[in-house]
């Protein structure tokens, strides 16, 4: 009896042993003093586009034998920037960082969690060769915290096979929003279930909906001079921007009935010949591959130009960030890893490889002078409507980590009801903002000053 | 007892009795309805879990049986799997997604000798594809260079057995498309059948699926017995830190404490039985980060500590303080006669003794109940893992979390059930364990609520 | 043995409970005060010590009165739609003889079945194309609804599944009804009452404490409810779900305000001890009885 509890009690203590060093097993990595170990999140997926990453990287590994880098993929999460900012609170943080997001660099900037790199960028004098527009979210009092990794323009992504079988012409998609209604209001068929548009409602429904803003010739927030924010899309443009969401949803029929649909579900419906026509982010098209989409039926357009006949697009992307807790020689070792992934080289070579693998879409090269037309053979009218894109300077509108939410409830309002009235909606939405979101951030810029 | 039992009713109460059976039945059909659905969604594929009007036996899947003829059985084994490789990929590209086809079964014949056959079902041959093709558009030339990756660790049939020709079903128009694709193939041997058949097993593909290749981290899969394994760990250590402290606080409460302080006690114990759990969450994910305590409360003399927020402590720990449990034990050592523990104390047994010897052979039924309850209370719980899950690598994931983030990420309705069919198995088993502790813990609850 | 060692040993038993209650019950719930006064930098805590301002935030913000009158729609449909029915079916399965044990194994199921499963396979229930509830509507010729899209009927969607989960409270009904005497009935049924007198009069002063408890318990469980909303809606569409615990999680997981989130706890939480102070006393005197 006795010796059967004592058995019982060691086998206890043997699992509690495991356990133990099961939570141990991270932290007895030796430091090497030849070379530098740095940690990153940049592990690539088993798709296409990762191979070509992963070749990179390969390459670097190679040609910088003192660097090790140890990659880990980021954790998942609905919202990448929650993984990483958890993961610097609980204190396992990487120490370079490649997805911070242009909207929400200022977050981090913010909570302290990147490294400014104005004197790297000025000892290889790379300032002057980065494209103005792209490096301005990245840039907080004079100081630059961010090297782009990946930019993109949005663009409309569409079905083929879907356009031929509604007897439209597969190869001109729509160009202005009366054609995008109509070609909407064509391609939806309720008794197959199909619809011509997957409308982004969720919780980041100003992602998508900004471009409608611009396009109708506003703003939705504007950065003053003095560093405050003021709210525009109580603004007539914008309203119209929402009139439309409206239009398309009851007066054209055509998006989906679930205006709270994730992006990932909107996606699946593309994959699955549900939905004719969505807002795809073009680094987001390997997934549409990887989930079973047929790259021929694939169809890439420009977003619809607006009333005033603007094709204005957002630019969306994300940098690489350092982490400024680690050591000053581990943060040489990130730039150095950095300067390597991000070169005009590596770019170029990309674009070779890519082209190589058959994912033929446009990218918007964050370094001046690049022309993704003559190393690939992507259609030189893309690389021009980037580059008027890129020029015209359509970054996401200020302070969207904290007013996002708030609009989404406003446009949710008009997809839902048919009776709502967009400018009520939005003013409501405006009063909101103001109260709870602009006049606190005005206050902490008059105390940080 | 509201009705007459034993003598003949009479007709108001027949009636009576006629609308509490309708009411009972109608409800338990709604309760389980929804699990009839999922059990029959879990067995569809991702064409079919579309289907409307939705159908409660799924369809029969399909597999494509392509027999092809070779001049003599000596051909090199790498010709025989190229050809299959081909067979599979392209079956793959052209068929899963849009059709029922969910498997290619490929048979070398001489004569009528089969000599080589093999099969591969799609959702393998599409994880093998994203890992090892880089090419969007496949065809038999882009597959050729990586049969040897795409093929390893597949069984090969090598038997001799005697060829017969086979009957398909009857899908005629999908018979002729996929005849057609199978021509189109430069195969080395020559087509000699190809056919549709049903294929049974492949019922089980959403499973198969889900089980293996629904959780990456990486590029590395976590199988999902993983978080069903977490999940289990941590019951398990809940389980037998939770029921020992209870039991001996209960212990104490019932007996060897003074009346006014174990009622104070028992106070202080039930009270945080009302405390919202999301309340608790942030300073618990501080006290995780800095365990046990960063410093004395309020007086900032600092401690050493450690960091358990990813390890398997932070699922367990906060599970450990339950009111609940102390007052039961509380409850039932309450109903052991006090003579015999007091004719103990005379022999000079000591408190430790009279608990492990005496007090606890007695209880068994009630530390299985509080078993039984402590699984059902711990084993679905949501939101602490969730929430933990931002700091915690993947492979410390509960089942609800990686549940979560699978619907999350694969918005297929079809894996999702089977995943969740998967996770109820465990809790069915256990319960079948524990049945005769079930009915016990409901008197207890009517006592207690 | 002397008082003063059973003293003394007693203490010895019920110190890791105490501690073990204090380190991960007490001490957060003083943190959470704490913080709540604090401008909380998560990067380094504790940040600056700001007074009030997270409470005036907190109260000039509308969302927060919004997701207060959302939890009490929410209580209040789930009391209409599904509170009284485990009673009803308790009452009436006692009723039952052929069959008893096969409903009663019956609502055991949501107890096999993990919530996070049953909220999905609901959710996949309430798609607006393909799910079958809109199946079953449209076969019954009404057109069909926007379960999860439609604000007014969002927070039906949200109580449904609880209630059909319900199946547990049958159980604790149905045990203490049978805990009542059946001599009570036979008495009454000689004096010729009907089964509503009997009802009335004889069960339910009987099981008036279970039901006040369990109603009691209701409160407390849809004040906190979470996950049901946060799989099924996510706060959806037009704020017609946003509850204070989603903008608890939302201003401390997502926006990082920790500090303000901790306002909203402890408005939360003052809520809650009210009516923890109810169940006390109405457990205390069920103790007596």
């Amino acid at each position: 009896m006795f010796t059967l509890k004592r058995s019982v009690f060691a086998i206890i203590f043997l699992f509690w042993f495991v356990l133990f060093n099961c939570t141990n097993q991270n932290d007895d990595q030796k430091p090497n003093e030849e070379v530098i170990n740095i940690y990153t999140w940049d592990e690539p997926r088993n798709d296409p586009e990762g191979k070509i990453t992963r070749v990179l990287q390969e390459e670097f590994d190679r040609t910088h034998p003192h660097i090790i880098v140890h990659r880990s993929s980021v954790p998942i999460h609905r919202d990448m920037r929650i993984s990483f900012i958890s993961a610097m609170v609980g204190g396992k943080g990487p120490d370079c960082y490649h997805l911070a997001y242009f909207s929400y660099i200022y977050l981090l900037i913010q909570l302290n969690m990147c490294l400014p790199l104005n004197e790297f960028l000025q000892a290889d004098n790379l300032i002057g060769q980065l494209e103005k527009t792209i490096m301005a979210p990245a840039t907080f009092r004079g100081k630059i915290y961010g090297m782009p990794d990946q930019v993109y323009v949005m663009m409309l992504v569409y079905r083929k096979d879907l356009f031929k079988q509604a007897g439209l012409d597969p190869e001109r998609p729509p160009r202005t929003w009366e054609e995008f209604g109509k070609y909407g209001q064509i391609l939806t068929n309720p008794e197959k279930y199909r619809y011509g548009f997957a409308l982004l409602g969720m919780d980041w429904a100003s992602w998508h909906w900004e471009n409608y803003v611009w396009q109708a010739g506003g703003e939705v927030t504007e950065l003053m001079p003095d560093g405050s924010c003021r709210i525009r899309f109580n603004e007539p443009p914008a309203v119209k921007a929402l009139q439309f969401y409206k239009d398309l949803r009851w007066k054209y029929r055509c998006v989906q009935k679930d205006p709270l649909q994730s992006y990932e579900s909107n996606k699946r419906d593309f994959v699955n010949g549900t939905v004719a026509m969505m807002l795809l982010h073009p680094g987001e098209i390997t997934f549409l591959f990887d989930m079973g989409l047929d790259p021929n039926v694939l169809g890439l357009a420009p977003l619809p130009a607006g009333p005033g006949g603007i094709r204005a697009a957002q630019i969306g992307g994300n940098y690489w960030i350092i982490n400024p807790t680690v050591s000053g020689e581990k943060q040489k070792a990130c730039w150095e890893y950095i300067r390597f992934m991000t070169a005009r080289e590596s770019v170029v070579k990309r674009w070779q490889l890519r082209e190589k693998a058959g994912l033929i879409y446009p990218d918007t090269p964050y370094w001046q002078g690049l022309d993704q037309a003559k190393i690939s053979r992507i259609n030189p009218l893309w690389t021009k409507y980037i580059k008027t894109s890129v020029e015209d300077g359509r970054m996401e509108f200020f302070l969207k980590d904290r007013i996002s939410s708030c609009l989404a409830g406003a446009i949710q309002a008009v997809l839902v009801d048919s009776l709502s009235n967009p400018e009520q909606e939005l003013d409501k939405c405006a009063n909101r903002v103001y109260r709870e979101v602009i006049l606190p951030y005005n206050e902490e810029l008059k105390v940080v000053r | 007892m509201l009705l007459q039992q034993n003598i003949k009713k009479t007709k108001p109460e027949r009636l009576l009795l006629t609308l509490f059976y309708v009411f009972t039945i109608c409800w338990v059909v709604m309760l389980l309805i929804p699990f009839m659905w999922m059990i029959s969604s879990a067995f569809k594929n991702q064409v079919s879990v579309f289907k409307m009007p939705p159908q409660w036996i799924p369809p029969t899947p399909l597999k494509i049986v392509l027999t092809l003829e070779y001049p003599s059985s000596k051909v090199a084994e790498d010709t025989l799997i190229k050809d299959a490789a081909a067979a599979i990929w392209i079956g793959q590209d052209q068929f899963q997604a849009r059709t029922n086809i969910q498997a290619v079964q490929f048979e070398a014949v001489n004569d009528d000798t089969v000599f080589f056959s093999t099969s591969m079902p799609f959702y393998e041959a599409r994880y093998r594809r994203k890992n090892w093709l880089n090419q969007t558009v496949l065809d038999a030339s882009s597959i050729k260079p990586h049969y040897h990756e795409l093929m390893k660790n597949i069984k090969l049939d090598l038997r001799l057995k005697k060829w017969r020709s086979k009957t398909g079903t009857t899908a005629d128009s999908l018979l002729i498309i996929v005849n057609n694709v199978m021509e189109n193939i430069p195969f080395y041997g020559n087509i000699r059948q190809v056919v549709l058949m049903k294929s049974l097993p492949s019922l089980l593909d959403s499973y198969k699926y889900g089980f293996k290749y629904a959780f990456s981290k990486g590029t590395e899969n976590i199988f999902f017995g993983r978080f069903l394994f977490n999940s289990f760990w941590v019951v398990f250590w809940v389980i037998i830190i939770q029921l020992s402290i209870s039991s001996l606080a209960g212990y104490a409460l019932a007996y060897l404490l003074p009346h006014w302080l174990s009622r104070l006690l028992l106070i202080f114990f039930m009270a945080t039985m009302m405390i919202p759990p999301l309340l608790l969450f942030m300073p618990l994910i501080l006290i995780m980060r800095t365990f046990p305590l960063a410093g004395i409360p309020f007086t900032g003399i600092a401690l050493p500590y450690i960091n358990i927020l990813d390890s398997y402590w932070a699922l367990i720990l906060p599970h450990t303080a339950w009111g609940l449990s102390i007052y039961l034990f509380m409850g039932f050592f309450k109903l052991i006669p006090r003579d015999l523990l007091e004719a103990a104390r005379i022999e000079g047994c000591s408190e430790w003794r009279i608990f492990f010897s005496i007090v606890m052979p007695i209880s068994k039924p009630v530390f299985g109940v509080m078993t039984l309850w402590t699984f059902y209370a711990v084993w679905p719980t949501f939101l602490w893992p969730y929430i933990l899950s931002f700091f915690q690598d993947m492979t410390k994931w509960t089942f609800p979390v990686a549940i979560f983030f699978a619907e999350v990420q694969t918005p297929y309705p079809n894996v999702i059930m089977a995943v969740s069919v998967l996770a109820t198995i465990p809790t069915i088993i256990f319960f079948f364990i524990f049945q005769r502790f079930i009915q016990r813990g409901f008197v207890f609850s009517g006592i207690k609520a | 043995m002397s008082g003063n060692s059973n003293l003394k040993m007693g203490l010895l038993f019920i110190l890791p409970a105490v501690i073990v209650f204090l380190l991960f019950k007490y001490w957060p719930i003083l943190f959470t005060f704490k913080m709540s006064f604090y401008d909380w930098n998560i990067m380094q805590p504790p940040g600056k010590f700001i007074g009030l301002t997270n409470y005036r935030h907190m109260f000039e913000s509308t969302l927060f009165w919004t997701a207060w009158a959302n939890n009490i729609a929410i209580f209040v449909l789930g009391l209409l739609v599904g509170f009284w029915v485990p009673l009803v079916q308790a009452v009436f399965l006692n009723e039952i003889r052929r069959g008893h044990t096969f409903f009663k194994t019956v609502y055991l199921i949501p107890l096999a079945v993990p919530l996070l499963v049953i909220l999905l396979v609901w959710k996949w229930m309430y798609h607006p194309d393909f799910g079958l509830l809109n199946h079953f509507i449209t076969m019954l010729g009404f057109s069909p609804i926007n379960w999860l899209g439609n604000p007014k009927i969002a927070k039906l969607s949200i109580v449904l599944p609880t209630f059909l989960g319900g199946g547990i409270g049958v159980l604790i009904y149905l045990s203490a009804i049978q805990n009542i005497s059946s001599e009570m009935f036979e008495a009454a049924t000689l004096d010729g009452a009907g089964p509503w007198y009997k009802f009335r009069y004889i069960m339910f002063p009987h099981i008036r404490f279970v039901v006040a408890i369990q109603l009691i318990l209701a409160v407390i469980v849809s004040f906190q409810m979470f996950t049901e909303i946060w799989v099924l809606t996510g706060g959806g569409p037009v704020d017609a779900t946003r509850v204070i615990t989603l903008l608890i999680y939302r201003s401390a997981f997502e926006n990082f305000r920790m500090g303000y989130a901790s306002a909203i706890a402890v408005s939360m939480f003052l809520f809650l001890l009210v009516i923890m102070i109810l169940h006390t006393i109405f457990t205390l005197k069920e103790q007596d009885m």
